[in-house]
């Protein structure tokens, strides 16, 4: 630093006194003030230091550590097809900042979702269950087959896939590549069966197929239980993360204003809403995810240089006896030895396509999405649509995260503990800020805005779809049971108010994520879904594909296979999976058996004792089995009932099996409760007629419009003839068809290329 | 100069030591050659499966109603199916599409001789 205000030299020095006495001159006036000034910016200074110089082994302690959430992706533990991932806080990422231009994209994003929110509301009818909580039934294939993305691919993935990535290379893509088959196979073959059915939920579909309330209730309660646990709770520990790491802000004011906007166009809109916000949420998700790509690329040096630099992205500093820290050898086969990986090629041909077909064929928010389609051709579509969009998580995510781990070994790969504790909080490992690390550093501002979009756009889509299908659950099973004669009116109010109790459970998960240091509690939770999905796939499969299958026959598989499972899920609390250096001391059963083999054999279990349950007792009735299975799926509608079918309101119990005289005397009370409606509706125009304007007004918001008593019953007749909903125009139907065998092949390829 | 030399060999051996742990899984074929093998084995697999389900539908198509093959030309299963035999009786031979009158074919032009 130069001195340049000391009193001016009195000409040159000549001798080594007058050099002395100019030098102390010079010292002493400078004035105090800077040498202060100069201590005090230390600490700035050494940041600074530290952000530029990532390997710097000064390490300066930065704020905000408020949100700790020490936990690590385990890729056994990947619930909603790929990820698990509790997403743990990162100090030593640097400090993120967002300019100007990043909050102009982050506000042009929201406004952009809130129109599109607000024209779907516009243009659908949403007074109607089937308006509500189908979409009118009216959907395209291409808003179908978004939706179904966007509603999978959530804020965990992003971190999850590239987390596993980098952590054990590219086998956690099996689940995103078993999940393109099975949306092929929903499409195919089983949304057939639920169109012809006439079902809206899928419990519902249990409780025609099999009779009874007891299978009905169990899994509609089963089903909100892994909703609320597993799915919102893991988007929300990913989304808040990135939230408060991107943009500095309170963790609740953050997460209460996004709900609070998610919430806006959800509960007034339904699932049209939902379903066209989702079709822009992926297109933003895909252009900034795909960016990301080629800066990451572009980075690490090409293709050649990642198949080559992640063998050598080994830490600095790891313990030299083990194997801690080194990638592992197959990083880059799909297909793993059967007895030592951690992925074994047998269980993910066997063990992960079954909890993948229940995810993807008998879950409530994948085929609810479907069953808002035109008509089978566009849900064949928009399926085909959702596979094509699958194969790219293989690009956007999983080589991220590895390019991620070539780039910034130290952190991501951190092998020795206290390194992990220092980096990220988690002494376990720190592949979880693979991702976010690339765009907080690789990224240019405006395009770290862009990201922020894309993960609260990943978010947002997850939780939408969550809220809505959780609520059409509540609604079509539960409440329906309490009140059996409620009205479409009642219908609706409830499923929008408890889209609203699912906003504040949403919210209260920030401060169980804030408690959970361990961590652990966060995995255990996730084992929740691995260890419940196989009986349940089971059910639904015989219960579509074999006519015999009777009502005992699945309820005491189910009974038995949940039994099973949770045996194991407790096994795994008590014994928890060591960590990289440590000796694995858990009882046999739970080390050798790999959670996928015992996936298998627990499906196997389920079947053994649905097939010899329901061969042991009666044949379901006939019209158990009528448009329920996959034979039978256009069988002609009952004629007994067609009298009554162009009345059949959603609100009564639709029981096939209730007799006539049951629905006749449901009808004569819709028609009293429609007489009172409209008598209420005369006096309270009478007396309030100023304030009618503003009811009205608040009632096209929420999407309920009172209905005159002749437009009582509702409008599009449902289902006439269920088997005329299946047609097919057969010129398309054969371009559909052999979109599929070309979308099957070029599954099978990429599958091949890797293994 | 031979410390040197000692320090670069040592050097060389830990480099071999680590390259030798992190070699890759040898691979038998090229990646891609995989992939076109899988395709053409899954392709083939398509293909007898189509036969398959046409012999079966060519064999069981008189007996039951509703086949599996699905490609059933013009219109998907209708409600009236079970109206077409009789009015096959009535399709005229020449005209695919038009149906004959049965009552006139019985109807003789009767000539009375003046």
């Amino acid at each position: 630093m130069c001195i340049k205000n000391g009193p001016p030299p009195k000409g040159h020095p000549d001798n080594m006194k007058q050099l002395w006495e100019a030098l102390e001159s010079t010292w002493a006036s400078i004035p105090v003030e800077r040498f202060q000034h100069l201590v005090e910016s230390m600490p700035r200074q050494i940041e600074t230091m530290n952000e530029d110089n990532v390997s710097n082994p000064v390490r300066v302690q930065l704020r905000n550590h408020s949100l700790r959430i020490p936990v690590t992706f385990d890729p056994s533990m990947a619930t909603t097809q790929g990820t698990t991932v509790p997403p743990s806080q990162s100090p030593g990422l640097g400090v993120p900042t967002l300019v100007t231009i990043d909050i102009v994209v982050l506000v042009v994003y929201f406004l952009l979702v809130l129109a599109v929110g607000l024209w779907s509301m516009w243009k659908t009818k949403r007074s109607t269950v089937d308006g509500y909580f189908l979409a009118g039934k009216s959907m395209s294939w291409w808003p179908v087959g978004t939706s179904l993305f966007a509603s999978n691919v959530g804020s965990g993935h992003f971190m999850g896939l590239a987390g596993s990535g980098a952590a054990a290379g590219i086998s956690a893509v099996a689940y995103e590549w078993n999940g393109m088959l099975m949306v092929l196979l929903l499409g195919w073959l089983f949304l057939p069966i639920y169109i012809a059915s006439g079902v809206t939920t899928m419990p519902e579909y249990l409780q025609k197929r099999f009779g009874g309330k007891r299978i009905q209730l169990f899994i509609a309660i089963l089903y909100l239980f892994i909703y609320i646990f597993t799915k919102i709770s893991v988007d929300m520990y990913a989304g808040a993360v990135f939230i408060q790491q991107a943009l500095q802000w309170n963790i609740y004011v953050a997460v209460v204003v996004l709900l609070l906007i998610t919430a806006l166009y959800t509960v007034t809109g339904g699932l049209a809403a939902v379903m066209y916000t989702d079709a822009a949420q992926t297109g933003i998700m895909l252009i900034g995810a795909l960016t990301l790509m080629g800066f990451s690329f572009a980075e690490v040096g090409g293709w050649n240089a990642l198949l080559e630099g992640y063998a050598t992205a080994i830490p600095s500093v790891r313990d030299p006896n083990t194997t801690c820290g080194i990638p592992r050898d197959d990083a880059f086969h799909l297909f793993r030895d059967p007895v030592t990986s951690d992925l074994p090629w047998p269980g993910i041909l066997l063990g992960m396509s079954i909890p993948s077909m229940w995810y993807w064929c008998s879950d409530q928010v994948i085929v609810q999405r479907s069953l808002a389609a035109k008509n089978l051709l566009h849900a064949k579509g928009g399926s085909l649509l959702a596979a094509y969009l699958k194969i790219l998580p293989f690009f956007m995510m999983v080589l991220p995260g590895m390019i991620s781990r070539i780039l910034y070994p130290d952190e991501v790969a951190c092998g020795d503990p206290e390194v992990c504790t220092e980096v990220c909080g988690n002494p376990v490992g720190c592949s979880d800020i693979a991702y976010a690390k690339l765009v907080m550093k690789l990224l240019p501002s405006g395009l770290r805005g862009l990201m922020m979009a894309v993960m609260i756009a990943a978010l947002m889509s997850s939780l939408t779809s969550i809220f809505n299908s959780s609520s059409t659950i509540f609604t079509m099973d539960l409440w329906r049971h309490v009140r059996p004669r409620a009205t479409e009116w009642e219908l609706m109010l409830v499923g929008r108010m408890f889209v609203l109790v699912l906003v504040v459970v949403s919210v209260l998960w920030i401060p169980v994520v804030q408690a959970s240091q361990g961590g652990q509690l966060f995995i255990y939770i996730q084992s929740i879904s691995t260890y419940l999905q196989p009986p349940v796939s089971i059910v639904f499969l015989t219960g579509c594909f074999w006519k015999r299958t009777n009502e005992k026959g699945a309820f005491w598989g189910l009974f038995l296979g949940l039994l099973v499972g949770g045996v194991r899920m407790a096994l795994d609390f008590i014994y928890p999976s060591p960590l990289c250096y440590q000796e694995d001391s858990r009882p046999d059963v739970v080390k050798h058996v790999h959670y996928l083999y015992f996936s298998t054999v627990l499906s196997l279990l389920t079947l053994v004792v649905v097939v010899g349950v329901s061969l042991a007792t009666e044949k379901p009735r006939p019209e158990q089995i009528s448009r329920l299975t996959w034979f039978t799926r256009f069988d002609k509608v009952e004629k007994s009932s067609g009298a009554l079918e162009t009345v059949e309101t959603v609100t009564s119990a639709t029981e096939t099996e209730e007799s006539a005289e049951q629905e006749i005397e449901v009808r004569e009370q819709e028609k009293a409760n429609g007489e009172t409606h409209l008598q209420r509706k005369v006096s309270s125009e009478a007396s309030v007629r100023s304030q009618s304007r503003l009811k009205a007004a608040l009632y096209w918001l929420c999407g309920m419009e009172r209905q005159k008593e002749g437009d009582s019953a509702p409008q599009p007749p449902l289902l006439l003839h269920p088997a005329s909903s299946l047609e097919e125009d057969p010129c398309l139907s054969h371009v559909v068809d052999a979109n599929l065998i070309i979308c099957l092949s070029i599954a099978v390829f990429i599958i091949g290329y890797w293994a | 100069m031979g410390r040197d030399h000692t320090v670069v060999i040592w050097l060389i051996l830990t480099l071999g030591v680590v390259t030798a742990q992190i070699d890759k899984v040898e691979r038998a074929l090229p990646q891609w050659l995989t992939g076109i093998i899988a395709v053409a084995v899954f392709l083939f697999l398509i293909f007898v499966a189509f036969l398959v389900n046409k012999a079966w539908c060519q064999d069981s198509r008189p007996d039951t109603k509703e086949c599996e093959c699905g490609k059933t030309p013009g219109y998907a299963n209708t409600n009236g199916d079970h109206y077409d035999t009789s009015l096959d009786m009535f399709r005229s031979r020449d005209h695919e599409g038009a149906y004959e009158n049965m009552d006139l074919e019985g109807i003789e032009d009767k000539v009375t001789v003046m």
